[in-house]
């Protein structure tokens, strides 16, 4: 159940042999270039794009990694996948692009949190129960299409916590270390944004209560 | 629901999830009895609006003992926070689920990416 037990995205590239490729790289052998980036672009380009608003950022924030990839190799100890590393270095770019640019949809979230009664702390509105997801693959993809754009409707600050935590498996510290808040305000952004994407989901999964 | 099915119902309680029956009758004895009520404070000690703020500490297994009892507690006796609880763990999931794995490059940024590479090389 803990999000960080999780995989990140990039680390399953199962079939590349980081030793050799590693080894191939530092010897400065032009075609092992070629492959690094084949191999992995792809699922780089994936996550930059769920931190950016469209894909030219997303394209340049890849460049950038690579680039920035290309330097640090030679400091690159092989104490992760070379995935999860490239993985790590393509988030930073992504977020260092996303600063540099003015932010959008920095509003509030507060309407999509759960309201409660004061006094006795009850739900104002009851909550329903969920639909268990569907094993047809055409409607399963309709609701990862559902599950995006609620991803995409949450204020950045917000949306940028939860990509970072529950989709590219960094834990708590390191969400928090990279938006440059505390490791409480990263659990409490990252908290905020799974309830008001659960809001914006109900009306997709949400069952009246028997 | 008199005030000894209710000290039964507590360790059914305690133990797993009643039905909404007992759940139920249970709430109803809890509002109408003073006494019970106090001896058994503890165990409502916490409100479903806690419960909402405790889900992620709960999911990183980051509660302490005493807490996660009476958390455990709250959540076998009202299928609302059940109910709560169970879609914010499946928001969760949907959320690792909805993402794509991988995007298809364009054979330019490959290019470019390679290319800038050289250029660095002198």
């Amino acid at each position: 159940m803990n999000p960080s037990a999780q995989h990140a995205p990039g680390d399953d590239v199962g079939a590349v042999d980081d030793v050799a490729l590693l080894e191939r790289l530092r010897g400065g052998e032009e075609a092992a270039f070629g492959e690094l980036v084949e191999a992995f672009a792809g699922r780089m380009l994936a996550a930059t794009r769920r931190i950016l608003a469209n894909d030219e950022d997303a394209q340049d924030a890849v460049q950038d990694a690579f680039l920035s990839a290309f330097k640090a190799l030679d400091g690159f100890h092989g104490d992760s996948r070379l995935g999860t590393w490239l993985h790590r270095i393509a988030i930073n770019a992504a977020l260092m692009k996303l600063r540099s640019q003015r932010r959008r949809n920095e509003h509030g979230i507060e309407t999509l949190l759960p309201q409660f009664k004061d006094g006795d702390g009850h739900f104002e509105v009851s909550p329903r129960r969920w639909a268990e997801p569907a094993d047809d693959p055409v409607v399963r993809e309709e609701s990862r299409a559902v599950v995006r754009a609620g991803i995409d409707q949450l204020p950045d600050n917000y949306r940028i916590a939860l990509v970072l935590r529950d989709i590219e498996g960094l834990g708590t510290e390191e969400v928090a270390e990279r938006l440059g808040v505390s490791v409480n305000a990263a659990k409490i952004r990252v908290h905020r944004a799974r309830q008001a994407l659960r809001t914006l989901l109900d009306p997709h999964f949400g069952e009246s209560l028997p | 629901m008199d005030c000894t099915q209710f000290r039964t119902a507590i360790e059914a309680i305690r133990t797993g999830q009643p039905g909404a029956a007992v759940c139920d009758q249970f709430r109803a004895h809890l509002a109408g009895c003073p006494n019970c009520a106090e001896r058994f404070a503890p165990y409502f000690a916490m409100k479903c609006s806690d419960v909402a703020d405790f889900l992620s500490n709960y999911f990183d297994g980051g509660l302490e003992a005493k807490v996660q009892t009476v958390f455990d507690f709250h959540i076998n006796a009202c299928p609302e926070c059940r109910c709560y609880l169970d879609s914010y763990e499946q928001t969760m999931k949907c959320a690792r689920d909805a993402a794509k794995p991988s995007l298809k490059p364009p054979q330019a940024l490959i290019d470019a990416i390679l290319a800038a590479r050289r250029a660095t090389q002198g």
